[in-house]
């Protein structure tokens, strides 16, 4: 082993982990949307969604009970505060 | 070079330590800038290691004997091509490509995160720095690679083992690496939100697509390790329940019950403290398969010399179950399910079950594999179970998840079947009989492999359906079929990604299931003569000796005719290798295969009298055998279609 490459690399090491002591920090960064409970029961929602109109494409459930589940769902997921565009653009096949 | 080499992996061992301390400061103390700077010195690691694997390659290139690793793997005679495989064929330098990809990994989920989870990042790089110190301190006082040539530099080294100087071998360890290190990601930010007490917020959303990385890579490198040993070894099979092979099973089987279960913990918020354990046990596991592969404690074709590595996996083992079990107990509580099982017949259930069926699977080869150990602990003599054994559990156990397979898509979420159920199964059960029917005409007598051939075309009727139906519901919307199906498909990747997997998982099955269709037969044949092998008839055409660069070969020509036309020849070989320690008496055999979609006709030259022009030959025929390689061709698209990311959906009103 070289002492030399050995004292270059912790050297360039030190200076490099002590540059966050010195430089600004980045603004304190915002919660992931994944993060974000709220985001993350949207998420839940939208898939069964998707779910149920797979399920009914599929055959597995009747038009009746496709409608009302969809709109007990849609319905919890309004109240979270608005309609995702994922289920008004093109996601599950179109009902 | 290579004292730059050393000196950056002792480097990186200090830098490691203090990423680790940083990090453990930093989030105690809540300190962004002591956590920025663990995250700066993370990357460093990184940096020293790619340094570090960039001077030993370049070792193996210049034929540096100076360095014991460089003699006992390279030759000069060995091509560029396998140079670099001796990276990874040894000890030290698997560990270093393990340690180096672990610090990419690291790298890579520092960046992703830089901005989002910070309150969960400083723990995860604590886990990923501890877990990445441990390597180092292997790599640089236990299993060193850049240690010296004891005595005089020798004018040319070793070699490396002929049996890796194969395409298979190339790829086979570094795919199995990628997959082990790809599932210490999940396990760094399962513990971290057990320390964070952030359990309900969606870490394994946020690890699904690493697990599905290193799951596939885990998958591509158990294929590759079987097509090695069928092409390679010359026995004739791909899989002999060898430890070795277990080692990589037991975390592949883990994992894809985490793939299934953590789908139940998304939509229902249940199977949390299973999906924990499941983390868990995948990488308590791939240390497992580590510490069996390289203690010595278990003896096997494939495991690396015996070594006092054993000890420090062993305690690493033990460090992995304390703090796992530990922070499981503490967070109990938080973990509590969210929803109960409706249904007995939904979709949840069904993967419930999967789940169970998964667990029985990894027991029986958890056991199996320490069955030596276990029975001489306790009656002092070593007991390796059969191949028998293993088959008794796992090919009921297979059935029952392929048949899981099929039923599942017909299952929905939170409720039962309803009314609809038994119009949905009348095509699938009709595909059962019809595929157990033809599999029974085509001569098959095993009652599970009758039954893997109906439960496999059920399966892909299923699927089918369900795309045919989606794709019809869209269209009716007024959409043209290709452009219903392309966007079916683009919408629901990971639902029909998981469903492509599944039909190669069963083309796979079926390759496995033609085994009980294999025949065998050997002869000795003299210059000219014939024999009959099923429907092809053999001819000795012709076996010659020659000398190649590394090695001198005996070839045999056999001619292959089928219906007495000529349908190719067959060039089974045996080569004497001028390494060292080469053995006159125990060449190594290269097999000749002719492969069609229905079977292989496998040749293997078992002896031969150059003087006279006689050869022995052992001749299998392997149906289906060819299905398992395309089988994984297809998980390969199923993976990459699941991964391919999608397109950002507009938010607010901007759609």
């Amino acid at each position: 082993m070289s002492w030399f490459w050995m004292a270059f690399f912790l050297i360039l090491s030190a200076v490099a982990v002590g540059i966050p002591f010195i430089l600004p920090l980045e603004e304190s960064p915002e919660p992931a949307s994944i993060e974000d409970d709220l985001s993350y029961r949207r998420r839940r929602l939208e898939s069964s969604i998707r779910d149920l109109d797979l399920d009914l494409a599929a055959g597995k459930l009747s038009a009746d009970n496709h409608a009302t589940a969809r709109k007990a769902l849609e319905e919890e997921l309004q109240a979270l505060g608005r309609v995702s565009p994922v289920l008004a653009g093109s996601g599950g096949p179109a009902a | 070079m290579t004292r730059m080499g050393s000196a950056a992996l002792l480097s990186a061992f200090i830098v490691a330590l203090y990423a680790m301390a940083a990090s453990l400061v930093g989030a105690l103390q809540r300190r962004e800038r002591v956590i920025r700077s663990a995250e700066v010195a993370s990357h460093l690691v990184t940096f020293l290691l790619t340094l570090s694997s960039a001077s030993l390659l370049y070792a193996l290139y210049t034929r540096d004997f100076s360095l014991a690793y460089v003699y006992e793997y390279v030759n000069r005679a060995l091509s560029p091509w396998y140079t670099a495989t001796a990276f990874w064929a040894g000890q030290a330098g698997s560990l270093l490509f393990w340690g180096w990809t672990l610090g990419l990994s690291t790298s890579v989920v520092l960046w992703q995160n830089r901005r989002r989870e910070r309150e969960l990042m400083p723990w995860v790089n604590f886990v990923l720095s501890a877990v990445g110190t441990f390597f180092l301190l292997v790599l640089n006082f236990v299993s060193p690679p850049f240690e010296r040539f004891p005595g005089p530099v020798q004018p040319d080294g070793y070699g490396l083992n002929p049996l890796l100087q194969n395409i298979g071998m190339v790829i086979h360890p570094p795919t199995l690496f990628l997959g082990y290190v790809g599932l210490t990601i999940p396990f760094a930010f399962g513990l971290a939100a057990l320390i964070a007490g952030r359990v309900d917020e969606g870490w394994h959303l946020i690890t699904r697509r690493w697990t599905v990385v290193s799951w596939f890579f885990l998958s591509l490198g158990i294929v590759l390790g079987a097509w090695w040993a069928y092409n390679v070894l010359g026995w004739g099979g791909y899989w002999a329940w060898d430890p070795v092979e277990n080692a990589s099973l037991l975390p592949w089987l883990t994992a894809t019950g985490f793939l299934h279960s953590v789908m139940a913990q998304e939509r229902r918020g249940m199977m949390k403290v299973w999906n924990m354990v499941l983390v868990m046990l995948s990488f308590f596991l791939v240390i497992f398969g580590t510490f069996v592969t390289r203690s010595g404690i278990i003896q096997s074709v494939h495991a690396f010399g015996k070594s006092n590595l054993g000890y420090f996996f062993g305690a690493f083992l033990v460090l992995i179950v304390l703090a796992g079990v530990g922070l499981l107990l503490w967070r109990w509580r938080l973990l509590a399910t969210e929803t109960r099982l409706e249904s007995f017949f939904s979709r949840e259930s069904g993967f419930l079950l999967n789940n169970l069926i998964f667990s029985a699977m990894t027991f029986t080869v958890f056991f199996g594999t320490l069955s030596p150990v276990i029975s001489e602990l306790a009656t002092g003599n070593k007991i390796t179970l059969s191949v028998a054994f293993y088959n008794r559990v796992m090919i009921p156990a297979a059935i029952l998840l392929f048949l899981l397979m099929a039923v599942c898509p017909l299952l929905r979420w939170r409720q039962g079947p309803g009314s609809l159920l038994p119009a949905n199964a009348a095509v699938p059960l009709a595909a059962l009989a019809s595929g157990a029917g033809v599999a029974a005409y085509a001569g098959f007598r095993d009652a599970w492999a009758v039954l893997a051939f109906g439960i496999a075309l059920a399966l892909a009727v299923v699927v089918v359906r369900e795309v045919a139906r989606g794709t019809r519901a869209r269209a009716r919307g007024g959409e043209s079929l290709h452009l219903a199906l392309g966007r079916l498909l683009g919408a629901n990747r990971r639902r029909y990604g998981g469903y492509l997997i599944h039909l190669s998982m069963a083309v796979m099955f079926l390759g496995i299931a033609g085994s009980a269709m294999n025949r065998e037969t050997s002869a000795t044949l003299a210059h000219g003569e014939r024999m009959q092998a099923g429907a092809y008839v053999l001819v000795n055409d012709d076996i010659k000796s020659m000398p190649e660069a590394q090695y001198q070969t005996v070839k045999a020509r056999v001619k292959v005719l089928i219906d007495e036309k000529f349908a190719g020849y067959l060039y089974p070989e045996l080569r004497y290798y001028n390494t060292q320690d080469a053995d006159p008496d125990k060449p190594h055999t290269e097999v000749a295969t002719r492969s069609t979609w229905r079977e292989d006709l496998y040749a293997i030259l078992n002896g031969y009298n150059i003087r006279t022009g006689e050869v022995t030959l052992r001749i299998l025929i392997n149906p289906l055998v060819p299905w398992i390689w395309m089988g994984c061709v297809i998980l390969s698209a199923g993976s990459l279609f699941l991964l391919w990311p999608e397109r950002r959906k507009a938010e607010g009103g901007g759609a």
